[in-house]
């Protein structure tokens, strides 16, 4: 009996590790903590590593593979963001319980704390009327919280009786944390059971050209050629152009997934030559360079997501199908660019009141008289005073340029205020209506709290680039105005 | 966070007089309030009920008018609102029908994988098909908005062919938190389908707030040990923000409903993206993008200012999660414009804006705030003051044209006019100007209108209301024809006017448009266009005119007067310059070239007439709009016409006797009601308080004199505007008390009334805003307005 288990193991083993390049140490690490579902096991187990190295997938299919459905729970601490739901949703899936339709959306106990969890796990759950599911008599329990470092903000209690919660409940329950940052981050100060800790390590290129291949289509693709027959791409041609994606980026770029989203998005563009009949396959390098551009502008775009997956892939299949001749300037991204219409507008007051803001938040407030007095007199200062920053601009590490904008009492933006517009307005509703607005919008920024009704702060939250733009739509110079700007 | 902590801080014991009472019960006070009202507002006005009935409408002259007239004033604010509604709310879908589509058909198809993916190869995200909807900055005017997109994707759904749709409307207000977000979107989600034993949640809310707060384990022993004998018997419904129970319920409906081919969308609306909390949305995201292979989840959000808003408050990973695809909503500008065209320029039968009004209309929507809310209020606004305070507002038009004699002579001889009316339509200033001018031609007119009523009012109202219908139709139709023309000279920066613009001169000034420097400019340009652009404004005038209905076209400025008749005039021209009518194939071949050529003969007899090659013409044709010609002496002509159309149709409408009918110029109170300076009205309120108390005791004219009859608070306030940025509290007690000294003559006054009084003025001025508590000194005050100066 143990000979033949042990062999079905075995071919389990070497499956998981097929599926998982370069995580076999890991597995095999798991696996043996595991050991047979009736031996008792480790009280919990820490499982870290960077976002997207294949903690939670593996863990998933480990526990799918090896166990019967019920031995083991997958919670996702974002989503059971209270306690109940974390316990509810773990003994549920322990006794394959679905809320649904037909049973009321009712979960198989109502658990709301701790305590109640705990004397569910060592009285049992009564399913019918005859049957009581017992949990962790014999076979060992798991239960996997994915992004564990939620549970830090769940409640304080929770995570030093996690850590120990065979130990509490007299059952045998394993509970494995999946985190992306490391355990010293967990501890609290009461101190709790140290769970034993494994690192999944990134992946070397190896493995990452591996991965990246499974993306692919296992038997290759035929893509059609104008005017000859379809051409077959196989592994081969896959393999190099993610040698070279990867070669391009993974000094900057260590994610998988994103490695992953940029070939995705990438490769429709690296094979239209081929379509077009310009390149045969196994150029790669004149491939390469007829795509170059189109990388080179595009990738940080694409990384940051300003140019979104679909309006990419859009944009790409109409250049595929020719619509556009690939050797014009119209590149991919300005096309984009130019279709989505520019900024919003904003009423005209309301303009000057963010550039009064602006220039709040970056002049230091003892220059005010200098720019904005109508006094005769104060010109010849002025002129001191725009003299001044063509000395500092060489050294001005403490500009506020690059300090970010600093918050101002709001008086002393509507004395600005009314000193750049050149209308006498009446003290009404509207100014301040406006400001809340603009609060609301985001671009201007309440620094303190909303009780103290007095003396209420802000902040501009606008770039020098929009500003201008601004400044420019009400023929406002702004640059004028602004002190040691570059 | 600071405590508010009252300087004042006492507490005042009035005993009652009649004896101790026991303690009202809860439903008492609320019985007695009902009451109370009821009879404030019975001493308010005696004719309540009257009032209520009518929706406040009252009878005006001093209540001598009759019942009928005020139910027609009723009526015609009822009418006309209505149609003025409807005209705003059209121009508002009609105008973003085409996104409303895009977003509609994007919903749709955001399941169904796309083509030519076959090729490509898979994304590694569950990205959440995502549409940005850039509305606007104005965010109040975003709920109309959002309420009509969720609308129409739920009424789609019910549409045999397309794929069905649940929405959930989410807005900042009601997402304090993840868990009120989740249960909002559920709720919406689920709709009336399943009904939640409500008591029980919130029983549960309160129990899972306690367990948050005292962190599970650590509950009160009492209701630990009730809650251990209830959990083990019954098993708990889900919370009801466990996405568990929208995974179910969608289980359910797509069993219950598993003949149609498409799976329903689920389609989570997030109104005003800025005012979210970021990381609740990351959150969201997060869970959503997990039950992405379960639920079809499409993400609609709204975004105020620009996507980069979206970019700096989620997270790398939170935007990874999304498959954003971008739609824009009109601006509010164009709404706006679309607005004055349709009710202001076009001939309509509502009220209409005078230059103050519609200047304050266009000043605060282009300087403020964008807002179609506050449009369409003040527009409301000025139909209700219109119809409830102007007795005459029985004779704007309400029912689509100008009221005729019949309908007059049926409304005079039921009485609803009266002898009033007449009075108060003499005393109009467009009538008596009106009378003025014909008194030296027609003196006996004159004195017929200013005696007799029935005449004033059957014959002549008629008369004056349909010449006003008829300036704004020819009114309208100059208008176009003037801004036809101005589309021709798009370069000239100083003709480069907006509509509304145009209008608001011509509502401002005396002669309207007639003398402005802008028409004579436009008319001068026209005398010096060239042959191509003068083919070009006649075809624009064409299809303008053209583009009319042929009986009410308002082209037709007089009948039988052919001088004016638009289309006669420009086909005469078109043919003298050899334009045909385009659809005519045949002749278009061959009548310009004879056409010009006679031009030619006629106008050039000096040229050699043998020669009639195809260069020589040409030739002539040069030599024609070099010298001048033809094309000039026409587009002289036009430029006369266009003179002339201008100056007898864009006159000022003051020139029409009784515009005050149709035309709302008061602007005191949509100031007042629109723009109110709360400032300005609490410190009169307190400096010069006669103005709202109306007593004739403290009506003093030194401002700076302090009257011991005054408010309490009054005097305190006067006082503290002598003081100086820190006050003393026992200085101003002593000073306080010496005031109200004066109220008892000699007699010495109760020390405890004066500090009890002192007080209570304390506290209001702290909660006004005029002062606050300090640290700094002890016993002081802050004082927190007007320390400056």
């Amino acid at each position: 009996m143990p000979d033949t288990t042990g062999s079905m193991v075995d071919t389990q083993q070497d499956d998981l590790k097929k599926l998982f390049p370069g995580r076999a140490e890991q597995i095999d690490t798991l696996l043996g903590l595991m050991g047979k579902p009736t031996d008792p096991t480790v009280p919990s187990i820490l499982i870290y590593g960077h976002s997207s190295s294949g903690k939670t997938s593996l863990v998933r299919a480990l526990m799918s593979k090896t166990l019967p459905r019920k031995q083991w729970a997958y919670i996702n601490c974002i989503e059971c963001h209270t306690p109940r739901m974390i316990f509810e949703h773990a003994v549920n899936e322990w006794c394959n319980w679905v809320p649904s339709w037909e049973n009321q959306f009712r979960s198989i106990a109502r658990i709301d704390s701790l305590n109640d969890f705990l004397c569910v796990l060592k009285e049992g759950v009564p399913i019918n009327e005859q049957a009581t599911e017992t949990i962790g008599d014999n076979e060992t329990r798991y239960l996997v919280l994915d992004r564990a470092e939620r549970l830090r903000d769940v409640a304080s209690t929770i995570l030093p009786v996690l850590l120990r919660l065979s130990e509490v409940s007299h059952r045998n329950i394993c509970v494995i944390l999946l985190s992306t940052i490391v355990y010293e981050k967990f501890r609290t100060k009461a101190g709790a059971f140290e769970p034993l800790m494994i690192r999944f390590p990134e992946y070397s290129k190896e493995d990452t050209l591996e991965i990246l291949r499974r993306d692919f289509s296992a038997n290759g693709m035929d893509i059609e050629v104008k005017g000859k027959e379809s051409v077959h791409l196989g592994d081969d041609f896959f393999r190099s152009f993610s040698e070279v994606i990867y070669s391009i980026f993974f000094h900057n770029c260590k994610d998988l997934n994103e490695l992953r989203h940029l070939v995705a998005l990438l490769f429709p563009l690296f094979i239209n030559p081929i379509r077009d009949g310009r390149a045969k396959p196994h150029e790669t390098s004149k491939l390469f360079k007829l795509s170059q551009p189109y990388f080179a502008e595009a990738t940080d775009k694409l990384y940051l997501r300003e140019i979104s997956s679909s309006e990419w892939a859009k944009r790409t299949s109409e250049m595929a199908q020719g619509d556009i001749a690939l050797d014009t300037d119209a590149s991919v991204v300005t096309a984009i660019r130019t279709n989505s219409r520019g900024d919003f507008d904003l009423p005209y007051y309301t303009k000057f009141l963010l550039i009064a803001s602006y220039l709040a938040s970056y002049n230091p407030p003892r220059f005010d008289v200098r720019y904005f007095a109508k006094v005769g007199e104060e010109k010849r200062k002025r002129k001191r005073g725009i003299q001044k920053p063509v000395h500092d601009k060489s050294g001005g590490k403490m500009r506020q340029q690059l300090l970010g904008p600093k918050a101002f009492p709001v008086e002393r933006m509507l004395a600005i205020f009314y000193s750049i517009i050149d209308e006498q307005l009446d003290d009404g509703i509207d100014i301040p209506v406006q400001i809340t607005s603009l609060t609301t919008l985001r671009l201007l920024i309440h620094t303190t709290k909303m009780d103290k009704l007095d003396g209420a702060k802000y902040k501009c939250n606008v770039s020098f680039d929009f500003i201008r733009g601004v400044a420019r739509s009400v023929r406002f110079e702004i640059d004028k105005y602004l002190f040691d700007f570059i | 966070m600071e405590q508010f902590d009252s300087i004042s801080e006492g507490c005042f014991l009035v005993m009652p007089k009649g004896g101790t009472r026991g303690r009202p019960t809860q439903k008492k006070p609320s019985l007695n309030n009902i009451s109370h009202f009821a009879a404030i507002n019975a001493t308010n006005s005696q004719n309540s009920k009257v009032k209520l009935g009518n929706a406040g409408f009252q009878r005006l002259f001093t209540g001598d008018e009759t019942e009928g007239a005020m139910q027609l004033r009723t009526d015609g604010y009822n009418s006309s609102w209505r149609y003025m509604k409807g005209v705003l709310d059209d121009i508002l879908v009609e105008m973003n029908k085409a996104t409303f589509d895009q977003i509609d058909n994007f919903i749709s198809n955001a399941h169904i994988p796309m083509e030519h993916s076959a090729g490509t190869i898979s994304l590694p995200f569950h990205e959440i098909p995502t549409a940005l909807v850039f509305a606007g900055i104005n965010t109040p005017d975003h709920d109309n908005l959002f309420t009509q997109i969720a609308s129409r994707l739920i009424q789609s759904s019910k549409s045999a062919d397309k794929t069905p749709n649940y929405v959930a409307l989410l807005q900042s207000r009601d997402c304090s938190n993840l868990r009120f977000t989740m249960r909002n979107m559920i709720e919406q989600f689920l709709g009336s389908e399943v009904e939640f034993d409500n008591d029980e949640e919130e029983e549960d809310d309160e129990l899972m707030d306690e367990d948050e707060e005292l962190g599970g384990s650590s509950k009160d022993p009492t209701s630990q040990s009730f809650s251990l004998n209830t959990t083990r018997g019954r098993r708990g419904r889900l919370p009801n923000y466990d996405m568990q129970i929208l995974d179910g319920w969608y289980r359910h409906v797509i069993k219950s409903q598993s003949n149609s081919l498409s799976l329903p969308n689920l389609v989570v609306i997030i109104q005003d993206f800025e005012s979210f909390d970021p990381s609740i949305l990351e959150d969201l995201f997060e869970i959503c993008s997990e039950y992405r292979s379960r639920l079809p989840i499409v993400l609609l959000i709204g975004i105020a200012t620009s996507s980069n808003a979206l970019h700096q408050s989620l997270s790398k990973s939170a935007l990874s999660l999304l498959r954003t695809e971008k739609f824009w909503l009109q601006q509010s500008d164009v709404w706006f414009n679309r607005v004055i065209e349709d009710l202001f320029i076009k001939p309509t039968h509502t009220v209409k804006l005078g230059p103050r009004p519609y200047k304050f209309l266009l000043d605060h929507f282009y300087l403020f705030d964008f807002s179609i809310g506050s449009v369409m209020a003040s527009l409301q606004f000025t139909l209700m003051h219109h119809y409830y305070a102007n007795p005459l507002s029985i004779f704007s038009p309400f029912t689509g044209s100008p009221l005729g004699k019949e309908t007059l002579m049926k409304m005079y001889e039921n009485g609803h006019v009266t002898q009033d009316h007449a009075t108060h339509i003499r005393m109009l200033q467009s009538f008596r100007t009106y009378i003025e001018s014909i008194c030296e031609s027609k003196p006996q007119e004159a004195l017929r209108l200013l005696e007799d009523d029935e005449y004033l009012i059957i014959e002549a109202v008629p008369r004056f209301l349909l010449d006003l219908d008829q300036y704004q139709t020819s009114f309208y139709a100059a208008f176009e024809i003037m801004t036809t023309v101005q589309a021709c000279f798009p370069t000239f920066a100083g003709l480069r006017r907006s509509k509304r613009m145009i209008y608001l001169e011509l509502l401002e000034s005396k002669n309207g448009l007639v003398k402005s420097e802008f028409l004579k400019w436009l008319v001068s340009l026209v005398r010096k266009m060239s042959l191509d652009s003068l083919e070009e404004l006649l075809r624009g005038l064409c299809e303008l005119v053209d583009g009319q209905d042929n009986e009410t076209s308002p082209f037709v400025f007089e009948e039988n007067n052919t001088e004016l008749d638009c289309k006669k005039k420009l086909q005469g021209w078109m043919e003298r310059l050899g334009m045909e009518e385009i659809p005519e194939d045949e002749t278009v071949d061959e009548t310009p070239p004879t056409a010009a050529a006679t031009v030619v003969d006629e106008q050039l007899p000096d040229l050699d007439q043998g020669r009639q090659t195809k260069t020589a013409k040409r030739v002539k044709m040069y030599i024609i709009t070099k010298k001048g010609g033809e094309p000039v002496k026409v587009s002289n002509e036009i430029a006369d016409w266009l003179h002339e159309i201008f100056s007898r149709f864009l006159g000022s409408f003051t020139a029409n006797p009784l515009h005050e009918i149709i035309y709302y110029n008061s602007i005191k109170l949509h100031e007042k009601s629109f723009t109110p300076q709360p400032r300005a009205s609490i410190q009169t309120a307190l400096g010069q308080a006669q103005h709202y108390i109306n007593c004739s005791c403290c009506n003093s004219n030194d401002p700076g004199s302090i009257e011991h009859t005054e408010h309490d608070t009054c005097i305190l306030y006067k006082l503290y505007l002598e003081c100086g940025r820190m006050i003393n509290l026992y200085d101003w007690f002593v000073a306080f008390g010496c005031v109200i000294e004066r109220e008892k003559g000699n007699k010495k006054m109760d020390e405890n009334e004066v500090q009890a009084r002192f007080i209570r003025s304390v506290a209001e001025l702290q909660f006004l805003g005029f002062i606050k508590a300090t640290q700094r000194k002890t016993d002081h005050v802050v004082r927190l307005t007007w320390s400056n100066i």
